[in-house]
């Protein structure tokens, strides 16, 4: 791999990198980290007054989202029956894309042994599907999260942005 | 010696089809006038989003290209991804 060309634009800011190649899919053109807040909301937006400060990492057009903690969530104000959501993503999700988190307190359905985080596309947020048995999956409900008790914790995805 | 704190809005996107509204804040600190560290957060706000809480600028821009017809378009999309 052979690094091409660099173009200064400024004391301390290198652009349009191009690596292997001269083309627009060898250069890498955008690199941020930042932080983003976490909210659970239902399907119609309202949202839990529980929120939490998480981290981002975009290189190119793959963004990495952690958070450590989503503590003690409040489902007040929120429709049971809607999905949950956690909403807030930096940057629009380009195809829905599976990640990793520990749920507690969050309530299983028949058959079901893990809870997935799932970012959706087309959209800027989170939602939590449940599979292990051979049947569809199901999406985690509000309602399926215990008031004030249920938790999200390292919570860590990856996906594509447009 | 003064250190300061700002607070901008550096960057608005406007992204695909749904006309995602993606704004970066920058936390700006300096030195006498000159800046010595640039932190940033983000948040993008959707179609269907409460824009009551953002600045004048983005919800200008919002209300330019969150038409009905994007909502609708917007909330089918989340529909069919259930």
């Amino acid at each position: 791999m052979a690094l091409t060309q660099i173009i200064n634009s400024g004391i301390g800011q290198v652009t349009d990198i191009k690596i292997g190649g001269s083309g627009s899919a060898n250069t890498l053109d955008d690199y941020e980290e930042g932080t983003w807040t976490c909210t659970p909301i239902d399907e119609s937006g309202n949202s839990s007054a529980t929120t939490a400060t998480g981290s981002y990492t975009k290189v190119g057009n793959v963004v990495t989202v952690t958070l450590s903690s989503l503590p003690n969530i409040s489902t007040s104000g929120l429709t049971g029956a809607d999905n949950m959501r956690l909403d807030g993503l930096p940057f629009t999700v380009s195809g829905s894309v599976n990640g990793s988190a520990s749920c507690n307190r969050v309530t299983f359905a028949s058959g079901r042994t893990m809870n997935l985080p799932r970012a959706q596309s087309g959209s800027t947020h989170i939602q939590f599907i449940q599979d292990g048995n051979d049947s569809n999956i199901i999406v985690v409900t509000v309602a399926d999260f215990l008031d004030g008790v249920a938790d999200v914790s390292g919570l860590n995805i990856t996906y594509l942005t447009t | 010696m003064a250190l300061t704190e700002e607070t901008v809005q550096d960057k608005i996107e406007i992204i695909g089809d749904f006309k995602h509204v993606q704004v970066r804040t920058a936390t700006v600190i300096k030195r006498d006038g000159v800046e010595i560290s640039r932190s940033f957060s983000r948040h993008v706000v959707a179609p269907d989003a409460d824009i009551t809480g953002e600045s004048a600028e983005v919800q200008a821009i919002c209300a330019a290209v969150h038409t009905q017809e994007v909502k609708d378009a917007y909330a089918a999309h989340l529909a069919s991804q259930e």
